[in-house]
Protein backbone atom coordinates (compact mmCIF):
# COMPACT_ATOMS: atom_id res chain seq x y z
CA UNK A 1 0.00 0.00 0.00
CA UNK A 2 1.43 3.38 -1.01
CA UNK A 3 1.82 5.77 1.93
CA UNK A 4 2.21 9.32 0.61
CA UNK A 5 3.49 10.85 3.85
CA UNK A 6 6.08 8.10 4.27
CA UNK A 7 7.32 8.67 0.71
CA UNK A 8 7.56 12.41 1.30
CA UNK A 9 9.59 11.82 4.48
CA UNK A 10 11.97 9.58 2.48
CA UNK A 11 12.20 12.19 -0.27
CA UNK A 12 12.99 14.86 2.37
CA UNK A 13 15.72 12.74 3.94
CA UNK A 14 17.31 12.14 0.51
CA UNK A 15 17.44 15.90 -0.01
CA UNK A 16 18.82 16.49 3.49
CA UNK A 17 21.66 14.01 2.83
CA UNK A 18 23.01 16.25 0.09
CA UNK A 19 23.91 18.80 2.84
CA UNK A 20 23.48 21.70 0.45
CA UNK A 21 19.86 22.37 1.34
CA UNK A 22 18.83 23.88 4.65
CA UNK A 23 15.65 22.85 6.48
CA UNK A 24 13.91 25.96 5.23
CA UNK A 25 14.76 25.08 1.59
CA UNK A 26 13.42 21.54 2.02
CA UNK A 27 10.25 22.87 3.71
CA UNK A 28 9.65 25.16 0.75
CA UNK A 29 10.16 22.35 -1.77
CA UNK A 30 7.85 20.08 0.25
CA UNK A 31 5.16 22.76 0.25
CA UNK A 32 5.50 22.95 -3.55
CA UNK A 33 5.43 19.15 -3.88
CA UNK A 34 2.25 18.86 -1.82
CA UNK A 35 0.51 21.57 -3.87
CA UNK A 36 1.41 19.76 -7.08
CA UNK A 37 0.25 16.40 -5.70
CA UNK A 38 -3.04 17.98 -4.60
CA UNK A 39 -3.48 19.45 -8.06
CA UNK A 40 -2.74 16.12 -9.77
CA UNK A 41 -4.99 14.06 -7.50
CA UNK A 42 -7.82 16.48 -8.27
CA UNK A 43 -7.34 15.33 -11.90
CA UNK A 44 -8.16 11.76 -10.72
CA UNK A 45 -4.58 10.51 -10.49
CA UNK A 46 -3.70 8.13 -7.66
CA UNK A 47 -1.40 9.29 -4.83
CA UNK A 48 1.42 7.18 -6.22
CA UNK A 49 1.12 8.54 -9.75
CA UNK A 50 0.79 12.09 -8.47
CA UNK A 51 3.87 11.70 -6.26
CA UNK A 52 5.97 10.30 -9.12
CA UNK A 53 4.95 13.05 -11.53
CA UNK A 54 5.34 15.83 -8.94
CA UNK A 55 8.84 14.69 -7.86
CA UNK A 56 9.85 14.35 -11.52
CA UNK A 57 8.66 17.90 -12.25
CA UNK A 58 10.45 19.24 -9.22
CA UNK A 59 13.75 17.76 -10.44
CA UNK A 60 16.06 14.98 -9.29
CA UNK A 61 17.76 15.14 -5.90
CA UNK A 62 21.17 15.49 -7.57
CA UNK A 63 20.16 18.37 -9.83
CA UNK A 64 18.45 20.19 -6.95
CA UNK A 65 21.51 19.70 -4.74
CA UNK A 66 23.72 21.00 -7.52
CA UNK A 67 21.59 24.14 -8.00
CA UNK A 68 21.31 24.86 -4.29
CA UNK A 69 25.04 24.39 -3.82
CA UNK A 70 25.56 27.51 -5.94
CA UNK A 71 23.52 29.67 -3.57
CA UNK A 72 24.13 27.88 -0.24
CA UNK A 73 27.91 27.83 -0.28
CA UNK A 74 28.19 28.14 3.51
CA UNK A 75 25.68 25.42 4.38
CA UNK A 76 28.11 22.48 4.17
CA UNK A 77 30.64 24.36 6.30
CA UNK A 78 27.95 25.24 8.87
CA UNK A 79 26.89 21.59 9.04
CA UNK A 80 30.47 20.55 9.78
CA UNK A 81 31.01 23.35 12.29
CA UNK A 82 27.76 22.37 14.01
CA UNK A 83 28.94 18.79 14.51
CA UNK A 84 32.44 19.90 15.60
CA UNK A 85 30.90 22.20 18.23
CA UNK A 86 28.55 19.38 19.29
CA UNK A 87 31.56 17.06 19.62
CA UNK A 88 33.48 19.53 21.80
CA UNK A 89 30.39 20.06 23.94
CA UNK A 90 30.01 16.28 24.26
CA UNK A 91 33.65 16.05 25.38
CA UNK A 92 33.04 18.70 28.06
CA UNK A 93 29.95 16.86 29.23
CA UNK A 94 31.90 13.60 29.47
CA UNK A 95 34.71 15.20 31.52
CA UNK A 96 32.15 16.84 33.84
CA UNK A 97 30.42 13.52 34.37
CA UNK A 98 33.76 11.84 35.07
CA UNK A 99 34.58 14.61 37.59
CA UNK A 100 31.21 14.26 39.29
CA UNK A 101 31.65 10.49 39.44
CA UNK A 102 35.14 10.73 40.96
CA UNK A 103 33.89 13.26 43.56
CA UNK A 104 30.98 10.97 44.38
CA UNK A 105 33.50 8.16 44.94
CA UNK A 106 35.68 10.47 47.12
CA UNK A 107 32.63 11.43 49.22
CA UNK A 108 31.55 7.82 49.63
CA UNK A 109 35.05 6.74 50.62
CA UNK A 110 35.23 9.58 53.15
CA UNK A 111 38.24 11.32 51.63
CA UNK A 112 36.16 14.43 50.90
CA UNK A 113 33.86 16.47 53.08
CA UNK A 114 30.24 15.38 52.47
CA UNK A 115 28.75 18.91 52.16
CA UNK A 116 31.47 20.18 49.82
CA UNK A 117 31.05 17.14 47.61
CA UNK A 118 27.26 17.45 47.43
CA UNK A 119 27.40 21.18 46.61
CA UNK A 120 29.96 20.48 43.90
CA UNK A 121 27.95 17.65 42.34
CA UNK A 122 24.59 19.50 42.51
CA UNK A 123 26.03 22.66 40.93
CA UNK A 124 27.52 20.61 38.09
CA UNK A 125 24.28 18.69 37.55
CA UNK A 126 22.27 21.94 37.50
CA UNK A 127 24.62 23.60 35.04
CA UNK A 128 24.64 20.63 32.72
CA UNK A 129 20.88 20.19 32.95
CA UNK A 130 20.54 23.68 31.44
CA UNK A 131 23.08 22.88 28.71
CA UNK A 132 21.40 19.53 27.90
CA UNK A 133 17.97 21.21 27.85
CA UNK A 134 19.20 23.84 25.37
CA UNK A 135 20.79 21.13 23.21
CA UNK A 136 17.55 19.12 23.25
CA UNK A 137 15.59 22.20 22.11
CA UNK A 138 18.16 22.69 19.35
CA UNK A 139 17.77 19.06 18.27
CA UNK A 140 14.01 19.47 18.11
CA UNK A 141 14.45 22.75 16.25
CA UNK A 142 11.84 24.18 18.58
CA UNK A 143 13.36 27.60 19.15
CA UNK A 144 10.37 29.27 17.53
CA UNK A 145 8.46 28.57 20.75
CA UNK A 146 11.17 29.78 23.08
CA UNK A 147 11.62 33.24 24.51
CA UNK A 148 15.38 32.79 24.14
CA UNK A 149 15.08 33.01 20.35
CA UNK A 150 13.28 36.33 20.61
CA UNK A 151 15.88 37.46 23.14
CA UNK A 152 18.73 36.52 20.80
CA UNK A 153 17.20 38.44 17.92
CA UNK A 154 16.53 41.50 20.09
CA UNK A 155 18.90 44.35 20.92
CA UNK A 156 19.32 42.98 24.46
CA UNK A 157 20.23 39.57 23.07
CA UNK A 158 22.82 41.11 20.78
CA UNK A 159 24.29 42.98 23.77
CA UNK A 160 24.55 39.68 25.68
CA UNK A 161 26.24 38.08 22.70
CA UNK A 162 28.69 40.98 22.40
CA UNK A 163 29.43 40.82 26.15
CA UNK A 164 30.11 37.07 25.86
CA UNK A 165 32.39 37.76 22.90
CA UNK A 166 34.31 40.42 24.86
CA UNK A 167 34.68 38.04 27.82
CA UNK A 168 35.92 35.33 25.45
CA UNK A 169 38.50 37.70 23.95
CA UNK A 170 39.68 38.83 27.41
CA UNK A 171 39.97 35.21 28.47
CA UNK A 172 41.90 34.35 25.34
CA UNK A 173 44.24 37.23 26.13
CA UNK A 174 44.66 35.91 29.68
CA UNK A 175 45.38 32.41 28.39
CA UNK A 176 48.08 33.84 26.14
CA UNK A 177 49.56 35.73 29.14
CA UNK A 178 49.54 32.60 31.30
CA UNK A 179 51.13 30.50 28.57
CA UNK A 180 53.78 33.20 28.15
CA UNK A 181 54.41 33.18 31.91
CA UNK A 182 54.68 29.39 31.81
CA UNK A 183 57.21 29.56 29.00
CA UNK A 184 59.23 32.20 30.90
CA UNK A 185 59.29 30.03 34.03
CA UNK A 186 60.32 26.95 32.07
CA UNK A 187 63.26 28.76 30.58
CA UNK A 188 64.15 30.19 33.99
CA UNK A 189 64.13 33.76 32.84
CA UNK A 190 61.29 34.77 35.18
CA UNK A 191 63.74 36.00 37.81
CA UNK A 192 64.55 38.93 35.53
CA UNK A 193 60.91 39.69 34.80
CA UNK A 194 58.80 38.59 37.78
CA UNK A 195 59.42 37.52 41.34
CA UNK A 196 57.98 34.55 43.26
CA UNK A 197 54.92 36.52 44.40
CA UNK A 198 54.00 37.44 40.84
CA UNK A 199 54.09 33.76 39.89
CA UNK A 200 51.81 32.87 42.82
CA UNK A 201 49.29 35.51 41.72
CA UNK A 202 49.38 34.14 38.19
CA UNK A 203 48.78 30.62 39.53
CA UNK A 204 45.71 31.76 41.51
CA UNK A 205 44.51 33.76 38.53
CA UNK A 206 45.03 30.72 36.31
CA UNK A 207 42.85 28.67 38.68
CA UNK A 208 39.99 31.20 38.52
CA UNK A 209 40.40 31.45 34.78
CA UNK A 210 39.99 27.70 34.35
CA UNK A 211 36.87 27.79 36.50
CA UNK A 212 35.30 30.61 34.46
CA UNK A 213 36.42 29.00 31.22
CA UNK A 214 34.74 25.72 32.11
CA UNK A 215 31.45 27.62 32.56
CA UNK A 216 31.73 30.14 29.73
CA UNK A 217 33.04 27.84 26.99
CA UNK A 218 30.05 25.45 27.04
CA UNK A 219 27.71 28.46 27.01
CA UNK A 220 29.61 29.95 24.05
CA UNK A 221 29.42 26.59 22.28
CA UNK A 222 25.66 26.37 22.82
CA UNK A 223 25.30 29.93 21.51
CA UNK A 224 27.29 28.93 18.44
CA UNK A 225 25.06 25.89 17.95
CA UNK A 226 21.95 28.09 18.26
CA UNK A 227 23.37 30.51 15.70
CA UNK A 228 24.21 27.71 13.26
CA UNK A 229 20.91 25.93 13.77
CA UNK A 230 18.84 29.11 13.43
CA UNK A 231 20.02 29.63 9.87
CA UNK A 232 18.42 26.33 8.92
CA UNK A 233 15.11 26.99 10.64
CA UNK A 234 12.16 28.36 8.72
CA UNK A 235 11.32 31.97 9.45
CA UNK A 236 8.40 33.01 11.62
CA UNK A 237 5.01 32.00 10.26
CA UNK A 238 2.28 34.63 10.18
CA UNK A 239 -1.32 33.53 10.20
CA UNK B 1 7.81 24.30 -29.57
CA UNK B 2 9.96 24.18 -26.44
CA UNK B 3 12.09 27.15 -25.47
CA UNK B 4 15.82 26.41 -25.10
CA UNK B 5 17.29 26.07 -21.61
CA UNK B 6 19.61 29.05 -22.07
CA UNK B 7 16.78 31.34 -23.02
CA UNK B 8 14.66 30.09 -20.12
CA UNK B 9 17.56 30.75 -17.73
CA UNK B 10 18.22 34.23 -19.17
CA UNK B 11 14.57 35.25 -18.88
CA UNK B 12 14.07 33.85 -15.35
CA UNK B 13 14.96 37.05 -13.47
CA UNK B 14 12.75 39.47 -15.49
CA UNK B 15 9.90 36.95 -15.45
CA UNK B 16 10.02 36.45 -11.68
CA UNK B 17 10.39 40.18 -10.98
CA UNK B 18 7.53 41.01 -13.36
CA UNK B 19 5.20 38.49 -11.72
CA UNK B 20 6.13 39.75 -8.27
CA UNK B 21 5.54 43.34 -9.38
CA UNK B 22 1.87 42.33 -9.79
CA UNK B 23 1.77 41.47 -6.09
CA UNK B 24 3.34 39.09 -3.58
CA UNK B 25 3.30 35.44 -4.54
CA UNK B 26 4.75 32.00 -3.73
CA UNK B 27 6.84 29.59 -5.81
CA UNK B 28 4.15 27.22 -7.02
CA UNK B 29 1.88 30.06 -8.13
CA UNK B 30 4.77 31.79 -9.95
CA UNK B 31 5.45 28.65 -11.99
CA UNK B 32 1.75 28.24 -12.77
CA UNK B 33 1.57 31.85 -13.93
CA UNK B 34 4.57 31.40 -16.26
CA UNK B 35 2.98 28.25 -17.73
CA UNK B 36 -0.32 30.08 -18.21
CA UNK B 37 1.27 33.11 -19.89
CA UNK B 38 3.44 31.02 -22.22
CA UNK B 39 0.65 28.50 -22.94
CA UNK B 40 2.88 25.80 -21.49
CA UNK B 41 5.72 26.48 -23.93
CA UNK B 42 8.13 27.67 -21.25
CA UNK B 43 8.93 24.54 -19.28
CA UNK B 44 10.78 25.17 -16.06
CA UNK B 45 12.00 22.34 -13.91
CA UNK B 46 9.93 23.38 -10.91
CA UNK B 47 12.73 23.05 -8.36
CA UNK B 48 15.02 25.37 -10.30
CA UNK B 49 12.84 28.38 -9.58
CA UNK B 50 13.71 28.41 -5.89
CA UNK B 51 17.47 28.95 -6.27
CA UNK B 52 16.57 31.88 -8.57
CA UNK B 53 14.24 33.30 -5.91
CA UNK B 54 16.88 32.84 -3.20
CA UNK B 55 19.51 34.53 -5.35
CA UNK B 56 17.22 37.51 -5.92
CA UNK B 57 16.60 37.64 -2.18
CA UNK B 58 20.34 37.61 -1.52
CA UNK B 59 20.70 40.52 -3.94
CA UNK B 60 18.00 42.28 -1.86
CA UNK B 61 15.69 42.62 -4.85
CA UNK B 62 12.90 40.66 -3.18
CA UNK B 63 12.01 39.64 0.37
CA UNK B 64 10.29 36.55 1.72
CA UNK B 65 8.17 35.52 4.65
CA UNK B 66 6.62 32.24 5.73
CA UNK B 67 2.86 32.53 6.11
CA UNK B 68 -0.02 30.18 6.62
CA UNK B 69 -2.57 30.06 3.81
CA UNK B 70 -6.34 29.82 4.34
CA UNK B 71 -6.09 26.05 3.85
CA UNK B 72 -3.55 25.89 6.69
CA UNK B 73 -0.57 25.14 4.46
CA UNK B 74 2.68 26.96 5.19
CA UNK B 75 3.96 28.88 2.19
CA UNK B 76 6.92 31.13 1.63
CA UNK B 77 5.65 34.33 0.06
CA UNK B 78 7.91 36.60 -1.95
CA UNK B 79 7.51 40.33 -2.41
CA UNK B 80 9.40 42.72 -4.70
CA UNK B 81 11.45 45.49 -3.04
CA UNK B 82 12.17 49.02 -4.29
CA UNK B 83 15.59 47.93 -5.56
CA UNK B 84 13.89 45.04 -7.38
CA UNK B 85 11.51 47.42 -9.17
CA UNK B 86 14.50 49.49 -10.33
CA UNK B 87 16.29 46.39 -11.66
CA UNK B 88 13.08 45.25 -13.36
CA UNK B 89 12.86 48.58 -15.22
CA UNK B 90 16.48 48.22 -16.38
CA UNK B 91 15.80 44.67 -17.53
CA UNK B 92 12.67 45.79 -19.39
CA UNK B 93 14.71 48.36 -21.30
CA UNK B 94 17.41 45.80 -22.15
CA UNK B 95 14.86 43.23 -23.36
CA UNK B 96 13.09 45.90 -25.42
CA UNK B 97 16.37 46.67 -27.20
CA UNK B 98 16.94 42.95 -27.92
CA UNK B 99 13.34 42.54 -29.09
CA UNK B 100 13.34 45.57 -31.40
CA UNK B 101 16.72 44.57 -32.90
CA UNK B 102 15.55 41.06 -33.67
CA UNK B 103 12.24 42.35 -34.96
CA UNK B 104 13.93 44.65 -37.45
CA UNK B 105 16.17 41.84 -38.65
CA UNK B 106 13.43 39.25 -38.98
CA UNK B 107 10.99 41.67 -40.60
CA UNK B 108 13.24 41.67 -43.67
CA UNK B 109 13.28 37.89 -43.94
CA UNK B 110 11.51 36.55 -47.01
CA UNK B 111 8.15 34.96 -46.32
CA UNK B 112 8.45 31.23 -46.90
CA UNK B 113 4.73 30.41 -47.01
Amino acid sequence: MFDLNEQIIKWRSNLAQSQTLGNSDIDELESHLREEIENLTSLKLSDEEAFLIATHRLGSTDSLAEEYEKINRGVKFRHRLFWIATGVLGYFLATYLADAFSIALSVSSGSMDYNTGIVFIVSKIMFWSIIVFLCYQLYKGDFDNLKIRQLLSSFKGKCIFCAALVIAIIMLYCVVLCVAADIYSRFEITKWIMDHRDLEIIEVFWGYLRLVWSVVLPILLVMLLIKLRRKDLPQEVDA
Amino acid sequence: MAISKDLVAASATPLVLSILSEGENYGYAIIKRVRELSNGRMQWTDGMLYPVLHRLEEQKLIQSKWRESKTGRKRKYYKIKKEGTKVLKEQQNQWKVVYSTLRQLWKNEPCLT
